[in-house]
């Protein structure tokens, strides 16, 4: 269950978006409404006990067991068809990404006078990555 | 197209998709991209797969279009 969580796309985006709009209420409050502004323990108590379970959950579980990586869980490489499944979703990824960026800068040059813009372009585009690649990987499992 | 009849064979030799993948050295969600055509298996894996049901590789795979 812990191991699904942390290997979901969806987790991982919706880390981002909590994140991103942390960041912009700590370092932007005069410029967006109170509502926004958010707590950064609201993030970080959560996060804390996620990372806390981890040893116990590696002790009930050793073979599937959350290891310390720089390569992301989400990425599926148990064997040959999966790394295919994997390949596939990343493609989409870089396909967007090679989109996302050029049209980003000129998102932010035209829009420079919303301060937190790139903030915002950063968290779009991560929640986007993450959406096009679980789709990605839903469509065949 | 690569076609193949690897569900019609594991049907025949009762195997279960797990079971076949155990045996292949694979994970059940690959047996189950192979057998709907979406992934087009390695040579080792086809050849796994053919030992699995003693059959040659012609038997189970094969092009669209193909007799």
């Amino acid at each position: 269950m812990l191991k699904q969580m942390y290997q979901s796309p969806l987790f991982n985006s919706f880390l981002i978006l909590c994140f991103g709009l942390i960041m912009i209420g700590e370092h932007y409050p005069e410029h967006v409404p109170s509502w926004i502004i958010i707590d950064p323990m609201v993030l970080g108590i959560p996060i804390l006990i996620i990372i806390g379970v981890i040893p116990f959950y590696n002790k009930r579980n050793p073979h599937d067991a959350v290891k310390a990586s720089i390569i992301p869980m989400e990425l599926r490489e148990e064997d040959e068809g999966m790394q295919w499944i994997t390949f596939k979703a990343t493609r989409k990824v870089y396909i967007f990404y090679a989109f996302a960026i050029p049209i980003g800068i000129t998102l932010t040059a035209y829009l420079n006078h919303i301060t937190y813009f790139p903030i915002i372009l950063f968290v779009v585009m991560g929640i986007l990555q993450y959406i096009i690649y679980w789709t990605s990987m839903h469509k065949y499992k | 197209m690569l076609c193949n009849s690897v569900r019609e064979l594991r049907a025949r030799f009762r195997l279960t998709q797990q079971e076949l993948a155990d045996r292949v050295g694979v994970t059940r969600q690959t047996i189950g991209l192979i057998e709907k055509g979406d992934y087009a298996p390695s040579i080792t894996l086809t050849l796994k797969i053919s030992y699995v049901f003693g059959v040659p590789v012609e038997e189970i795979f094969r092009l669209k279009g193909e007799r």
